[in-house]
């Protein structure tokens, strides 16, 4: 017979401690990261991933249905918003011209570039349609 | 869960040097983002602590808020002014 208590206790450290080693490695990237795009990289991803565990953790301590059903919403909400919320920063600072010094292939530039092709192609083809 | 919260504290108060020395305001936007969820963890643990559950609530409307805190600051700081 496994003792269930000492099971459930042991599973929520685990996914405790694991969500503050990620919090931890996030602090470390967002200090120690030469440029803004990595901070941005390191800080997001940690924090995302240490928030999860860390909450499962306690829904796993504490097991009964609101708390349970609490922390699964607050979960979710937090895998949802919290790419949104960097990639709007990320976007943000991209035009507000803080690039990397450092850049080898910069796709987005590509992708602007393209699209502003389109977009000026695009009357152009109205205007034989037109005429 | 008394020494993680205390460990997400020193975490928050190291982090808060990034926030005050970061070269470009969305480094300081990003680090203040951070210092928000580790907060919000932070409360969910004191709430296992004191066995007083009312705090997730309150960790959930405090998501909603830093979610659009960081939404507006980061529309605000790429146009210069407020389109809605």
């Amino acid at each position: 017979m496994v003792n269930l208590y000492l099971l459930q206790h042991i599973v929520a450290y685990g996914l405790i401690s694991l969500g503050s080693f990620f919090c931890l490695t996030a602090v470390v990237g967002i200090l120690r990261f030469p440029d803004v795009f990595t901070r941005f990289h390191a800080g997001t991803k940690c924090t995302t991933a240490g928030a999860v565990l860390l909450l499962t953790g306690v829904a796993v301590y504490c097991w009964t249905w609101p708390v349970t059903a609490k922390l699964v919403l607050i979960i979710l909400f937090m895998l949802m918003t919290n790419p949104i919320s960097t990639h709007s920063i990320a976007r943000a600072a991209y035009r507000q011209g803080i690039a990397a010094p450092v850049v080898t292939v910069d796709q987005y530039k590509e992708d602007l570039e393209q699209t502003r092709e389109l977009s000026h192609q695009a009357p152009k083809v109205q205007d034989r349609q037109g005429s | 869960m008394i020494g993680f919260a205390l460990l997400l504290v020193v975490l928050s108060a190291v982090t808060f040097y990034r926030v005050l020395v970061g070269p470009t305001v969305a480094d300081r936007i990003a680090a203040a983002d951070a210092i928000g969820i580790m907060v919000a963890l932070m409360m969910a643990l004191l709430a296992v602590h004191y066995e007083f559950y009312l705090f997730l609530d309150v960790v959930l409307v405090y998501a909603v808020l830093l979610f659009a805190d960081v939404m507006v600051f980061s529309k605000y700081f790429e146009r210069g002014e407020l389109h809605w």
